[in-house]
């Protein structure tokens, strides 16, 4: 059988997805706290962190979009499908709610591309904050879920 | 007779505003797409990871829908929110957009969105592969929803709470 869509390089891919990932969590957790912080709101600093926390996510989906074929085939199809279909419930929230958050990464781009977020009105600042704080917990579950499916099974 | 103050989000539209408008548009639009291709089963083409190779009709294989659902909600609302950014200038007084109301938008959409694959697929697979199966009103499909439910209201209030701390 021929080897699936870049199977050799798949378990690379992965770690940095998972690394990338991480990287992720981090620094949109850091650029929320530094915007929300309640004594002084930290613009320049939490706005710089929050630019790297959505270019890692971006990244991050996009080889998790490149190591899916192999997952497909060799964990999902294999072993999570027939025996533990739960977790395939699981990996398939996780997918449709980063697709939610490639969404909002790309809006919050979009905010950095048009805006200059610090001086912009009150309800683009606000709507920054939201989209930013929720990006940040979808990545937290997305790390929480990849974390779950790593223990039973990886590619 | 004495004119009435009109709220500047209410007059001409700024710049500013309309961007705003396109780019929380493309995000409720996007979102929108996602769950109703989902939730209709809209034949999207698929990648059959096995054959190496891509196709609309169903084939004996391993299917993946992921990629087009995906692709196929960005390309349906990007043109759309980029014509809504150049067609709102003309039919503004047709429209009352004001930035609340397209904030607010799409952070309903976006906890509906999360919520309905929450609840779509651990129906499928946590309850329906898994079990238990019950004919009973209180089965573990009508917890799932109230779980789901409660936890929309509790995302909600943070976020309203959040919004309001930050700038009181």
């Amino acid at each position: 059988m021929p080897p699936l869509f870049l199977e050799n390089y798949a378990s690379i891919f992965k770690s940095l997805h998972g690394g990338i990932g991480i990287l992720s969590l981090i620094a949109l957790g850091f650029g929320v706290y530094l915007i929300i912080k309640q004594r002084k709101i930290d613009w320049n600093a939490g706005l710089k962190a929050s630019l790297v926390g959505i270019i890692s996510y971006l990244l991050s989906f996009i080889l998790g979009l490149l190591i899916y074929p192999v997952f497909r085939i060799k964990v999902r199809a294999e072993y999570f499908d027939p025996k533990l279909p739960w977790l395939t419930g699981l990996f398939e929230i996780k997918e449709y709610v980063g697709a939610i958050g490639l969404f909002i990464a790309l809006v919050l781009l979009g905010y950095y591309l048009f805006f200059k977020i610090e001086q912009s009105e009150k309800p683009i600042k606000q709507s920054f904050i939201n989209l930013l704080f929720v990006l940040f917990l979808i990545t937290l579950f997305k790390a929480i879920i990849g974390i779950i499916l790593g223990f039973y099974k990886s590619i | 007779m004495e004119e009435k103050p009109i709220k500047p989000e209410y007059g001409q539209l700024t710049k500013s505003c309309r961007i705003f408008a396109g780019l929380n548009l493309f995000l409720i639009l996007a979102i929108f797409v996602l769950v109703f291709s989902h939730l209709i089963g809209l034949n999207l083409p698929k990648y059959y990871p096995l054959l190496h190779q891509w196709s609309v009709s169903p084939l004996q294989e391993v299917s993946m829908g992921f990629f087009s659902a995906v692709g196929f909600s960005i390309l349906t609302a990007l043109p759309l929110s980029i014509l809504f950014y150049l067609v709102s200038p003309h039919k503004q007084k047709y429209l009352e957009i004001r930035f609340k109301t397209f904030k607010n938008l799409s952070t309903l959409a976006i906890i509906f969105g999360i919520l309905y694959f929450a609840v779509k697929e651990w129906k499928e697979w946590g309850i329906e592969k898994m079990g238990p199966k019950s004919e009973s009103f209180f089965s573990a499909e009508f917890w799932l929803f109230i779980a789901v439910l409660v936890l929309f209201l509790i995302l909600l209030k943070i976020l309203l709470i959040l919004e309001k701390k930050i700038f009181e």
